[in-house]
C-alpha cells in the first residue's frame, strides 16, 4: 500500500482513538498530560512503523499498547525513584481472555469516551446520578423510548468492545 | 429476533417486566460469560469522562513527527512549576472541602421501596436485601469501617455475604443485629424488631436494655422497649412476604387474611363489623389469588366479592 493510503487511515484513526485512548491511560497514569504524551508517543511509533497497516484488529491493538505504554512509564519511574510503583500490577501482558479487575475502570473510560455524544450523556446520567429514564427523559427533553433506545445502544456497544477484546471467547477445555 | 439490549439494559435497572425477565433468563443462560461482563462492568460507578481534543492533538502530533525524532515534546515536564503554584491552591481548596465533608459525615445510598412488589438491592459487598413494600434501607457509599453498617426502618431479609473481618451490622427501632454471613429477617416498626434466623448465627442486641442474644437457624427474638423476649417457635411464614409461600395450621381466618396481604398486595378486605369463627389449614406456594380465595370461600362458608382490585370477605 502506498504511502498516501496509508497517512490517511492513520490520520483518521488517529481522530478517532486519541480521546477515547488517553482516557484509557488517564485512569492508569492519573495525569492529563501525561497520558496525552503517552498516546502521542505511541501514535508516533506506530506512524513511523506503519504497524496499522498490518494489524487485524486496530482496537484491540491500540489498547494494548497504550496499557503497555503506562506501563511501562511506571516501570522506568520506579527505576528512578520519582514515583512509587504502588497498586500498579506488572503482569497484564499475557494472552488470556478474561477481563481483570484492574482493566476494568481504563476500558470503561475508554468505552464511554468512544460512544456517540447523545448515547454518552444519557449513559453517563443513568450510571453516574441513578436517575430513573423518566427522569433523564425530562432532564434532557427526550422521549423515555428513546433513553431506552440510547442504552441499549450503548451496551450493544459494550459488547462490540469485549467481542473486539477477545473477551467473550470461550476457551475450550482440551 | 428481539432486540436483547435494550431490554438488559432495563433488567440491570432492575425495571424489566416479567415477560422481559424471562427473555433475559434465557439470554443469560445461552451467554453466561458476556453476560457476566456486562453486569460488572455496568454496574461500576463514577465515570468521568475527560474531553481531550483531537485537533490540537493532531498538529501537535504533526511537529512532532517534523521533527523526525520520534520524540514527544512533553506537556508534563514543562507543567510542572505551573502544577506546583497550582497544587497549593488545590489543597487549600481540598482542605475546605473536605472539612466540609467531614462534618457532613459520609454519602450514604437510601432505597425505599414505594412499590408494591419486593425490591431486591445488591449491596456493594456482594450481600443482598429484599426490602418489603414501604421499608427501606440507608448505607454509606462505601463500607470502608470497620463495620459494614445498615439502617433500616420497616421490613427485609437478608443475605449476607462472610467478611469475618467486617461484621455486618443492621440498625432498627429496637435493637442492634450483628452478623458475619448468614441469612435472616428483620421486621420492625414503633413497637417491636422482630428476628427470625434462616441460616448461620445472629447477634442480636437490645436498644433500649444492655442485653443480647445470639440466634441459631429457626430461632427468633422480639426486641421491644422493654427489652429482648426470645421465642421458641418461629412464626411458619416469617418469610411468605418474600417467598409467596404459605402453611396454615388452625389459624384464625383474621391472621389468615394479614398474612396474605403481606405477600398478595393489601388484596384481601375483611368487613371489619364482623366476626368470623373459622380456622383455616392449608398450603400455598405462590397460588393465584383467586384460588387462595376459592379455598378460603369452601372451607369456611364464606361469601366473598370481588372488585376491581380486591375481594371484600363479608
Amino acid at each position: 500500500m502506498d504511502d498516501l493510503s496509508h497517512d490517511e487511515l492513520f490520520k483518521e484513526i488517529f481522530h478517532g482513538y486519541y480521546s477515547p485512548l488517553c482516557n484509557y491511560a488517564l485512569k492508569i497514569v492519573r495525569n492529563n498530560a501525561l497520558a496525552e504524551d503517552l498516546v502521542q508517543q505511541l501514535f508516533l511509533q506506530l506512524y513511523e512503523k506503519k504497524a496499522l497497516l498490518k494489524v487485524v484488529q486496530p482496537e484491540r491493538y491500540l489498547l494494548r499498547c497504550v496499557k503497555f505504554k503506562c506501563i511501562d512509564f511506571h516501570r522506568t519511574k520506579s527505576i528512578k525513584n520519582e514515583i512509587p510503583l504502588n497498586g500498579i500490577p506488572d503482569r497484564s501482558f499475557d494472552q488470556s481472555s478474561d477481563l481483570k479487575e484492574e482493566d476494568i475502570e481504563p476500558l470503561l473510560h475508554y468505552f464511554a469516551s468512544k460512544l456517540p455524544p447523545k448515547t454518552r450523556e444519557v449513559f453517563l446520567l443513568s450510571r453516574n446520578s441513578g436517575m430513573t429514564y423518566k427522569e433523564i427523559a425530562i432532564e434532557m427533553d427526550i422521549s423515555v423510548k428513546t433513553v431506552e433506545t440510547q442504552m441499549g445502544r450503548a451496551l450493544r456497544q459494550m459488547k462490540i468492545l469485549l467481542k473486539a477484546q477477545n473477551l467473550l471467547t470461550i476457551i475450550p477445555f482440551l | 429476533m428481539e432486540d436483547i439490549y435494550p431490554i438488559l439494559a432495563k433488567h440491570f435497572l432492575k425495571d424489566a417486566t416479567i415477560e422481559e425477565e424471562a427473555l433475559v433468563a434465557e439470554f443469560q443462560r445461552a451467554n453466561p460469560k458476556e453476560y457476566q461482563l456486562l453486569y460488572t462492568l455496568w454496574h461500576s460507578k463514577n465515570i468521568k469522562i475527560h474531553e481531550f481534543d483531537p485537533q490540537n492533538a493532531w498538529k501537535r502530533f504533526v511537529s512532532n513527527r517534523s521533527n523526525r525524532s520520534a520524540k514527544v515534546i512533553p506537556l508534563f515536564g514543562n507543567l510542572r512549576r505551573t502544577a506546583a503554584i497550582a497544587a497549593v491552591l488545590i489543597i487549600g481548596a481540598f482542605s475546605l472541602w473536605y472539612l466540609a465533608k467531614v462534618l457532613q459525615g459520609p454519602e450514604r445510598y437510601i432505597v425505599e421501596n414505594k412499590g408494591n412488589m419486593t425490591l431486591e438491592q445488591k449491596l456493594d459487598d456482594g450481600s443482598v436485601v429484599w426490602l418489603n413494600k414501604g421499608s427501606s434501607i440507608s448505607y454509606p457509599k462505601n463500607f470502608d469501617g470497620t463495620t459494614r453498617e445498615i439502617k433500616l426502618k420497616g421490613e427485609a431479609f437478608f443475605e449476607v455475604i462472610e467478611d469475618v473481618q467486617h461484621p455486618f451490622v443492621v440498625t432498627a427501632d429496637h435493637s442492634t443485629i450483628t452478623v458475619l454471613g448468614t441469612a435472616f429477617n428483620v421486621n420492625s416498626d414503633k413497637q417491636h424488631t422482630e428476628v427470625t434466623v434462616m441460616s448461620g448465627k445472629v447477634q442480636v442486641a437490645s436498644m433500649s436494655k444492655d442485653t443480647q442474644i445470639v440466634l441459631l437457624p429457626n430461632q427468633s427474638t422480639l426486641a421491644t422497649k422493654e427489652g429482648l423476649i426470645s421465642r421458641n417457635t418461629i412464626d411458619q411464614n416469617y418469610l411468605s412476604w418474600k417467598t409467596g409461600q404459605f402453611e396454615f395450621r388452625d389459624t384464625p381466618i383474621n391472621n389468615v387474611v394479614a398474612k396474605l396481604n403481606t405477600f398478595y398486595r393489601d388484596s384481601l378486605i375483611m368487613d371489619p363489623g364482623k366476626e368470623h369463627d373459622c380456622f383455616l389449614t392449608a398450603k400455598f406456594e405462590q397460588a393465584p389469588l383467586h384460588e387462595v380465595v376459592d379455598i378460603i370461600k369452601i372451607t369456611c362458608g364464606l361469601s366473598i366479592k370481588k372488585y376491581a382490585d380486591h375481594y371484600k370477605i363479608e
